[in-house]
């Protein structure tokens, strides 16, 4: 299970992973729910929607996780007082090739997946244009923890798209 | 070779642009097939002068429609030499001249056939993000 944290300073937000603790003996764990307000579905509401019309069941399953993992980590920065009103809503394409493409595009830097058949050629990427240093940064979403990878693409969403 | 400020590639339909205006990267994508022992390839056309956008916005398909419905992507030249210089880009990005009959506008853009699916759609995002303007019907 990973939390977050804000260092004060630099805005920057850490994950820290925790125990689960035991809050009530007689019934076990606490189920975690997670309910999204209006405000916090526009973000993925339409990229959700494109992933209905996914032939490949693997791959939408996988867009979908991707897709709500994405939100429950934004809506868990939102909590730590980030402002999310601004953030466009993320976009998400059924290609020619079998592929779905996750896309968030700024004016100055795009990141995005491409979920395939075959996982080890699922990837990410995060480009960025002269404005901003010219990265173009990419690798597999194979064999990485998913999760803090997406607040480390988060954190420059949130330092560089306001 | 002389090429020019701009090279365009044309928008098939709306599937490629987003709600708010903004190009995608499965435009630039490249074929999985070499065209041969080094090069994957994809269509553009040089903006040598006026006559290339319009030549590009009347290119038919078989069935007598508009290849191009939504209209054209402009991307600097410039924009392109940069992609190309980037560290993880560099010698797996490269563009050609290739006039076609009834193109004199027509080249390439080329992508050399051992980059990783994953590093083709990092560079399709960064011509798509190079996109200065897309100029719609």
């Amino acid at each position: 299970m990973i939390g977050y944290l804000q260092e004060t300073e630099s805005k920057i937000v850490f994950s820290v992973p925790y125990a689960e603790r035991n809050e009530n003996e007689t019934f076990g764990l606490k189920s975690r729910l997670y309910l999204f307000s209006p405000s916090e579905n526009r973000l993925v509401k339409s990229a959700l929607q494109t992933i209905r019309d996914t032939t490949n069941k693997k791959i939408a399953d996988e867009s979908r996780n991707l897709l709500l993992l994405i939100q429950k980590i934004v809506v868990s920065l939102q909590h730590l007082n980030f402002d999310i009103a601004y953030l466009p809503p993320l976009t998400a394409v059924n290609v020619e090739d079998n592929s779905v493409l996750i896309e968030w595009t700024f004016r100055d830097f795009r990141i995005g997946f491409t979920i395939e058949d075959n996982r080890e050629d699922s990837g990410w990427y995060l480009v960025s244009n002269r404005k901003l240093g010219e990265i173009l940064a990419s690798g597999s979403i194979a064999n990485i923890d998913l999760e803090k990878h997406l607040l480390w693409l988060l954190n420059f969403v949130f330092s560089h798209s306001q | 070779m002389d090429f020019p400020v701009n090279c365009l590639k044309g928008i098939p339909n709306s599937s490629f642009i987003n709600e708010e205006g903004f190009v995608l990267p499965h435009l630039f994508y490249f074929p999985s097939q070499p065209r041969d022992e080094n090069w994957k390839e994809q269509s553009i056309n040089w903006e040598d002068d006026e006559g290339c956008l319009q030549l590009t916005l009347n290119q038919r398909r078989e069935d007598g429609e508009f290849q191009f419905q939504v209209g054209v992507a402009v991307i600097p030249t410039e924009e392109v030499n940069r992609l190309c210089r980037r560290p993880s880009v560099h010698n797996f990005l490269s563009y050609e001249r290739q006039p076609i009959t009834d193109n004199p506008y027509h080249g390439n853009l080329l992508l050399h056939k051992n980059a990783s699916n994953v590093l083709m759609k990092a560079i399709a995002a960064g011509l798509a993000l190079a996109v200065s303007e897309p100029k719609l019907r």
